[in-house]
């Protein structure tokens, strides 16, 4: 409705803003024809949403959609777009490009009338409710989310650029492809998957078999025409299984990709030589033509210093009625997605069911309504599905329905399925699933 | 645009609503079956050739996916996640909402 995106320049976010201050400011940035509605707008109570994601973007649309209009809502990403992590692998093997991972903004913009400030945020001050901008200047609202994704934690010797990690979308996707492209056919590709919890538990399985089966047709071993020593894919998990849909994966690791994936668990990485693309870990030293460390994850940084997540935890705790941040005094921030410490898998489909529980609650809070009636919480799921690519043309697919628990007051899994076989009617699937979460997400 | 005559509209179908079980709280529809939007669709209007939910009629087949206990689907698997009540509301919900939206509006 608003009919374009704004951004304050940093003279203009260069100050303290009150929410009228800050109501002028969004009206200045983004043209009169706008005014009257934010003039309108003014007696709306505010959201600001930080991470234009999966989870940023559904709970920005959903507060607009839910509500009719009667509430403010400003989305602040430091991208003009997202790329999506969902089916990012499939750029591995070129079947898709990054162009089609990329999820713009104006649907939430102009049909929903979503604000939208390309910045950064250094900083949640969670009792005042604002957040401080790297271009400047504080913005006030009566709520937050944050839905800001994951953050790595540091592993000696590890340079991202040389050593993709591609677990979140976008030059790091391209350089892996390009990498993977360059390899020998009869290279060696050396991956590490972190500890769980981590991004997309199936994720790293399905990146194995994928550049397993890239390296297969590649150097004839997949197809019977092989020359000389197979490629190997080297999967280095630092869990003691498969972490998602293990009887498929393990089928395919061990059925059809036999002499190309080796699968070792309980392997820590301990350090990473970047330059000679040697992954060091508890069980030994690895090398490769590519190196693909999908390293050891946590919530956000300014998560941790804005306090919202404890010491000596690495992710934010939150109460799931609303995910709510149950840090003292902190409540009026709702942390969703990957950066939240539930019990739940993170994923961009997950990130989407949980942003209409949190937006379900911030309206039920504006309303003076309690999220916790019987009704609420006996209808209280979250869900997440998911297709996985398994060769270049078939898939499988996994999926999980979570339900709230009153005696543990947490989400627990009460359906857990997974494909009996991948297939090629499944890997059709797998496009309309994904162009549905991006609609459902961002249109 | 016209946003709240839109929710007004949506507002007196739910409660409407011919099956006579609807929760006493719409809102409470709204949640469960906005649980299903991620795979069918923003109000169950789906993309592409994923079964579309809005306007339908949804819970005998649902029912039959919960008790029939196929799981040779991606769909059966899900609906076995759910309670026979929780079914209801999410069916409930789709059924009363127009097929299309109007206006090809994104509000309500």
């Amino acid at each position: 409705m608003n009919g374009k995106s704004a951004r304050p320049s940093n003279a203009e976010a260069d100050r303290g803003l009150s929410r009228r201050g800050f109501i002028g400011h969004v009206a200045g940035a983004i043209g009169l024809a706008a005014a009257p509605n934010v003039l309108r707008a003014a007696a709306n109570p505010r959201v600001i949403v930080i991470g234009a994601g999966f989870g940023g973007a559904t709970v920005a649309k959903y507060l607009r959609h839910w509500s009719g209009g009667a509430v403010d809502v400003v989305l602040i990403d430091r991208s003009s777009r997202h790329i999506s992590c969902v089916m990012s692998n499939l750029v591995l093997n070129q079947r898709l490009q990054m162009s089609d991972l990329a999820l713009g903004f104006t649907d939430l913009v102009q049909r929903y009338g979503v604000t939208f400030i390309q910045d950064s945020v250094d900083e949640i001050d969670g009792p005042g409710i604002r957040v401080k901008l790297r271009g400047g200047g504080w913005l006030s609202a009566d709520r937050i989310v944050a839905a800001t994704g994951i953050n790595f934690r540091n592993v000696p010797g590890w340079d991202k650029s040389a050593v993709p990690h591609a677990w979140i979308a976008g030059g790091q996707t391209r350089l892996l492809r390009d990498q993977i492209a360059a390899m020998p056919d009869n290279g060696r590709f050396v991956m590490t998957i972190p500890k769980s919890p981590y991004r997309c538990p199936p994720g790293p399985y399905e990146r194995a078999c994928t550049v397993a089966d890239i390296l297969g047709r590649r150097s004839g071993i997949i197809g019977g025409n092989a020359i000389g020593a197979p490629p190997k894919v080297i999967v280095l998990d630092e869990n003691d299984h498969i972490q998602a849909e293990e009887a498929t994966f393990r089928r395919a690791f061990e059925g059809m990709y036999r002499n190309i994936i080796e699968y070792y668990p309980n392997a820590k990485l301990q350090a990473v030589d970047s330059v000679h693309r040697v992954a060091q870990t508890s069980i030994g030293d690895f090398d490769g033509d590519v190196l693909n460390v999908i390293g050891p994850q946590q919530a956000s940084w300014f998560l941790k210093t804005s306090g919202l997540v404890p010491t000596s935890q690495r992710w934010a705790p939150v109460d799931v009625l609303g995910y709510e941040s149950t840090v003292s005094g902190c409540d009026a921030v709702h942390i969703i997605g990957d950066s939240q410490g539930s019990s739940q898998p993170k994923s961009g489909h997950m990130a989407n069911s949980q942003a209409k529980v949190c937006a379900d609650a911030i309206l039920r809070r504006f309303a003076g309504q309690p999220l916790n009636t019987a009704e609420r919480l006996a209808n209280l799921t979250t869900n997440s599905a998911c297709f996985s690519p398994i060769t270049y043309d078939q898939a499988s697919y996994l999926t999980a329905v979570y339900a709230y628990n009153p005696a543990t007051r947490a989400m627990q899994a009460t359906k857990v399925g997974e494909a009996e076989r991948w297939s090629r009617e499944q890997y059709r699937q797998m496009f309309t699933w994904a162009d549905n979460l991006w609609a459902d997400s961002f249109n | 645009m016209n946003r709240k005559l839109f929710c007004g509209i949506n507002a007196a179908l739910l409660v409407m609503a011919p099956m006579g079980e609807a929760a006493a709280d719409p809102s409470i529809e709204r949640l469960i079956a906005s649980q299903c939007a991620q795979c069918h669709g923003t109000d169950g209007r789906s993309v592409g050739d994923i079964q579309k939910l809005a306007g339908e009629e949804t819970y005998e087949k649902l029912m039959e996916m919960l008790f029939e206990l196929r799981a040779e689907n991606i769909m059966e698997h899900q609906a076995q996640g759910y309670t026979p009540e929780q079914l209801r509301n999410i069916a409930n919900y789709y059924q009363n909402l127009p097929e299309r939206a109007r206006n090809g509006g994104g509000g309500q």
